[in-house]
């Protein structure tokens, strides 16, 4: 046994060491890149949730969509060129009047003149 | 002693060399033995590794990756990129769907396979689907781009033989609302037309384009012109909002349009493009041109009148007026009654040069160069006579897309600049505008107020909008057929222009064969069919975009000095301003 000196040994212990530290690495170096890969992966996933949602998102806010929506459940219409106007003070206070008329949005504003009697 | 010590010293030296020998022996079978050890241990390890380790987890892995067919990015396919409008609202885009492809040599149970398949998918026949399922090919298509249910359905079967491959699939979430600019692909998703075929290297390459449309006004403009069309009958329509300061489409529509997503239902004359690939006879809105044409070129004032009380005879032609007055008419008067006697005398003083070079700087003249390709080439004359000048006046003997006229006014009515349509929107800040000048600043301020007076006292009454200075002009053209022109078959538009007195926006509506109805008295004329839609759509775009009305006071129309050229009994009152709104 005199070949295999304690120098011998050593390394042997040393190599069987670097040996496992290198297993060890490797592994957790696939694992990582497992991770990494199903990240990925999920991200592409969660994009494509994206994609859909934003075409879905899209599609019930098209216009027409809207347009009709208001009609049948707000009972709003396109507003009339009188009824746009470029000046605030043109806009009726209602707060000053809350008990005199009834602010919903039911109709038209003109037809709050008449609200007043309400 | 020293035999034995010779002996020993011998056998000490053959010991030794024996046993040195051995030793050595010993050490490298144990460096050997150590050495399968560590190999044998390193196998079982390995063997370890691959079959528990990675094995189970690998095979979680190879499953996850098999499930969303993702790999690393850098492998990923591009996606076509997507179009937007101005506003970053979504016109296009793709999504992953899946399709079903099937490979003949695995499937078993043919027919059974080919039964199941139809039950499944309605559109396919049971013989087509069985003759390709019986083929020696590897490959075959059964059907592209299905939904999640229907893939359920198929992996119902258990046929191994069926399988699925993820595709893009083009999606127009506002369908059909802007299909004849945003075009359409085929199955391979390769543009075919407008905008996916122009700029179908780009789209392919995964970038996105900004449209200059807004879908809202898009909505609009598809929604009064659609109204007009079934109002009065009509084949079809088109429609423009252009923006007059940087040529910009700001909505473009054409009618019938198509679902982008049903292809296969749609008539060929739903894919015929009206306001870009039809060329039309478009009439009087040409006065407009013609009438600039000679207010820059002559320095005439505004009460030069003109003999319209007989038509022009020139050859075999005769020029006739429809709202005939039968009187000398002013300047001013010919452009409101739209007098096609006036405009022709008018354009004769101009002459045939001016008229010509101001059509051909206008655009008129030439195909637009124009960012989707399906565009019209106009139909001009050729040779250009005198009659040619004459007709070209009134909008005869001349035809060209919408789009080119829209075009052509926009460069009339913002202080005289050439603007070339456009439809993809730059980046903010850039907005490149040609500068070139058609017509003096100060024709052009009279052609607005020219164009107001149109509406107010003219034939573009429908179009008027209390409080937003509409102005316009209305074109009635008889189209033509091999037999000459069809009085009962008409192409009735209107251009109008708002505010006048510092133009922005320009919308033009043309409505393909329009028949007269109750409401309009049987009149299917523009200032009947086309003027009020326009005037539809700009009450609906000022509460979109938010422009507030403004209040003029009487007497201060920027028509007023026009009015004086009008005879007492032909002027209209002020439409009074200020709206409904309530005050308590």
């Amino acid at each position: 046994m005199k070949h295999l000196s304690v120098k011998t040994v050593a390394i042997f212990i040393v190599a069987i060491l670097l040996g496992g530290l290198l297993f060890n690495t490797s592994q957790n170096v696939q694992k990582s890149q497992d991770d990494l890969r199903a990240l990925h992966a999920e991200i592409e996933a969660e994009k494509e949730t994206i994609g859909v949602l934003e075409v879905e998102w899209e599609y019930l806010n098209r216009p027409q969509r809207l347009e009709e929506l208001a009609k049948k459940t707000l009972k709003m219409s396109v507003p009339e060129a009188g009824e746009v106007t470029g000046n605030m003070d043109d806009i009726p206070d209602l707060s000053t009047h809350a008990s005199e008329v009834l602010i919903i949005p039911q109709a038209k504003p003109a037809t709050f003149q008449r609200g007043g009697e309400l | 002693m020293i035999f034995g010590a010779h002996i020993r010293r011998n056998s000490i030296k053959l010991d030794g060399h024996h046993n040195s020998a051995l030793e050595q022996a010993r050490g490298r079978m144990m460096l050997v033995m150590s050495i399968f050890m560590i190999a044998y241990a390193v196998l079982a390890f390995r063997v370890f590794d691959v079959s528990i380790i990675q094995g189970e987890l690998g095979h979680v892995r190879a499953h996850h990756e098999q499930q969303d067919t993702v790999d690393l990015p850098a492998d990923h396919v591009l996606k076509r990129g997507r179009i937007y409008d101005r506003n970053g609202v979504m016109l296009a885009g793709s999504l992953k769907t899946s399709s079903l492809y099937a490979n003949p040599h695995l499937i078993d149970g043919v027919e059974e396979t080919a039964q199941g398949l139809v039950n499944i998918f309605s559109d396919l026949s049971y013989g087509n689907v069985l003759q390709k399922l019986q083929s020696q090919k590897k490959f075959v298509w059964i059907k592209r781009n299905i939904t999640p249910a229907e893939q359920y359905k198929v992996l119902e079967l258990g046929q191994p033989g069926l399988e699925f491959e993820r595709e893009d699939r083009r999606v127009y979430p506002q369908e059909n609302l802007s299909a004849h600019i945003l075009g359409f692909t085929n199955i391979d998703n390769h543009g075919l037309a407008g905008i996916e075929r122009s700029f179908d290297q780009m789209l392919s390459a995964g970038e996105d384009i900004n449209l200059s449309i807004d879908v809202r006004l898009q909505h609009v403009l598809r929604r009064e012109l659609g109204k007009a069309i079934s109002d009065f009958s009509a084949i079809g329509g088109a429609g423009i909002i252009m923006d007059v300061q940087t040529g910009e489409l700001l909505a473009g529509t054409s009618l019938p349009d198509f679902k982008p997503h049903s292809l296969s239902d749609a008539k060929t004359s739903d894919l015929f493009n009206r306001m870009t690939l039809g060329v039309y006879e478009l009439g009087s809105v040409f006065k407009i041109f013609s009438t600039a044409a000679l207010l820059d070129t002559h320095n005439l004032p505004m009460g030069t009148t003109f003999d319209a009380r007989e038509p022009i005879k020139i050859g075999r032609f005769t020029i006739n007026d429809y709202h005939a007055q039968k009187r000398e008419l002013t300047i001013p008067e010919i452009f409101m009654h739209s007098s096609n006697i006036g405009a022709a005398l008018m354009a004769q003083q101009v002459g045939t040069e001016g008229i010509r070079n101001l059509y051909d700087d206008l655009g008129l003249l030439r195909p637009l160069d124009f960012e989707i390709k399906e565009v019209g080439r106009p139909i001009v004359a050729d040779p250009w006579r005198e009659i040619t000048t004459l007709t070209a006046s009134y909008g005869h003997g001349i035809a060209t897309t919408p789009l080119q006229l829209i075009g052509a006014v926009s460069s009339i009515v913002n202080g005289g600049l050439l603007v070339k349509p456009n439809l993809v929107k730059g980046a903010e800040g850039d907005t490149p505008r040609e500068s070139l000048r058609v017509i003096s600043e100060r024709t052009s301020k009279k052609m607005n107020k020219l164009l107001r007076l149109v509406v107010t006292q003219g034939t573009g009454g429908n179009a008027d909008v209390v409080g937003y200075l509409v102005g316009g002009k209305t074109g009635t053209a008889e189209k033509s057929t091999k037999h000459g022109y069809d009085k009962k078959s008409l192409i009735s538009s209107f251009v109008g222009v708002f505010p006048m007195d510092n133009p922005r926006y320009a919308i033009y509506i043309m409505v393909d064969e329009p028949k007269g109805n109750k409401k309009s008295h049987g009149y299917a004329t523009a200032g009947w069919v086309a003027a009020p839609a326009v005037g539809r759509v700009v009450q609906s775009m000022v509460s979109i975009l938010g422009i507030a009305p403004k209040e003029v006071k009487q007497g201060a129309e920027m028509e007023a000095n026009l009015i004086r050229y009008l005879p007492l009994e032909d002027r209209k009152p002020a439409k009074k301003t200020g709206g409904h709104l309530v005050s308590y």
